[in-house]
């Protein structure tokens, strides 16, 4: 480091070379971070060189400035002002949580998407034994359009719309297109439908 | 310094919607990031902005606090982390200004918000002197000597904690320290014998 008054470099290139080595074990040493090596090491120094000891003092000197500029407590009106001024501040984020609360929905897609996987799955698994009236029952019961051609016209690219998924969920063939759907809101449909398409099934096993 | 305990459970406290909690946290350490604050700044009104800028965005990440590191850690790294970009966007907009304040113009600032313990005026004399010798010295350091350094020997953390501050390694910080203690000791010892000098008759004055 630069020096303006030059002292420094002349009291460096004076010192002796363990005096880094001094000084890092002393630096250390105030730091409570010496091992029991590095313990014994300064030790034998300070016992064999007078200038590690006056080292020693001046490092102890430091922390002590030091810590006279950080001791200083705030009174307890500057507390109370600052603490007036933080409650004014994250009031108006709590106002800003509030505002942004829909955004929390987005955590709740997954969910949903949870719940579509796993009522897939139901279905799929009892897909086989309701074959032809589960297919009958969940068209009757869909709020799908069955005008596809003219929909389809109106239908957004970026829908994300799954044919798949909706043939998948029971839609049959021709329902590759629901029209201002799209899988979030399908999955939510296909929950309800299946739901309903259970109790008809049920009524129809105990007619 | 208090229990790294009961800081984390203040902030668990307060992140389950105890808001006191966050007004103990700071009345405790609104004077020790303060201080911190104006170290690496150099500059009170700006140490005080960022300083209550700190608490707000402990305010804001409170459901993401973790107690995985000390409490003050994550203060003072929040705290750093908001100075130096506030010294960066202060270069940006004003590269002809040096965003060091000098150790004078800091010494001379009003300490409006700082309570003396009740010393006499000699030790009033003699303190201000020594705070003046360091606060110069302090700014001659570079910033993560100055910073390491402030961390260890006034805030007491650790080389590990420190490193997570200054996101680098314990060795790192080691050396850092070492080489902030060194640098300040070799001035204060060149500056004692002229100042004393001085002072002698300012002690009298002050008499």
């Amino acid at each position: 480091m630069s020096d303006s008054n030059g002292n420094e470099h002349g009291m460096r290139s004076k010192r002796v070379g363990s005096a880094d080595r001094i000084d890092a074990l002393l630096s250390a040493e105030r730091d409570r971070a010496l091992d029991g090596v590095e313990q014994r090491e300064l030790e034998v120094l300070l016992a064999s060189d007078s200038a590690a000891t006056e080292r020693r003092a001046a490092f102890a000197a430091v922390d002590e400035a030091l810590r006279a500029l950080g001791h200083v407590p705030l009174d307890d009106a500057s507390i109370e002002a600052g603490l007036d001024a933080l409650r004014a501040r994250t009031a108006a984020d709590r106002g800003r949580v509030v505002r942004i609360e829909p955004r929390r929905a987005g955590w709740q897609r997954p969910l949903l998407a949870v719940a579509a996987a796993a009522a897939l799955m139901i279905y799929l698994a009892i897909a086989p034994l309701t074959d032809r009236v589960g297919s009958d029952a969940l068209r009757s019961e869909s709020v799908v359009s069955t005008d596809l051609s003219s929909d389809r016209e109106e239908m957004d690219e970026d829908s994300g719309f799954d044919p798949e998924l909706a043939i998948a969920l029971g839609y049959g063939e021709g329902a590759d297109f629901v029209p201002g759907v799209d899988n979030e809101d399908l999955s939510v449909i296909s929950e309800l439908d299946l739901l309903d398409f259970m109790s008809k099934r049920e009524e129809e096993e105990r007619g | 310094m208090q229990s790294p305990d009961t800081d984390a459970q203040l902030m668990l406290a307060f992140r389950g919607g105890d808001d006191e909690a966050l007004s103990a946290l700071y009345r405790r350490w609104a004077g020790p990031v303060l201080r911190f604050l104006e170290r690496v700044v150099r500059e009170r009104a700006m140490a005080e902005e960022l300083m209550q800028e700190t608490f707000v965005r402990v305010h804001g990440a409170r459901d993401r606090y973790e107690p995985e590191a000390r409490f003050s850690t994550w203060l003072f790294r929040i705290a750093r982390n908001l100075a130096l970009n506030e010294l960066d966007r202060a270069r940006n907009k004003s590269p002809h200004l040096s965003t060091h304040a000098s150790a004078h113009e800091a010494h001379e600032r009003p300490a409006l918000t700082l309570v003396a313990g009740g010393p006499s005026v000699d030790e009033l004399a003699h303190a201000r002197r020594e705070r003046s010798r360091m606060e110069e010295a302090l700014t001659t350091l570079p910033e993560r000597q100055r910073t390491a350094l402030w961390l260890a020997a006034v805030e007491g953390h650790s080389y590990a904690e420190i490193a997570e501050v200054l996101e680098t390694s314990p060795p790192s910080v080691k050396a850092l320290v070492h080489r902030a203690r060194t640098n300040l000791a070799d001035r204060m010892s060149a500056q004692a014998s002229p100042d004393t000098r001085q002072d002698t008759p300012r002690m009298e004055e002050s008499r």
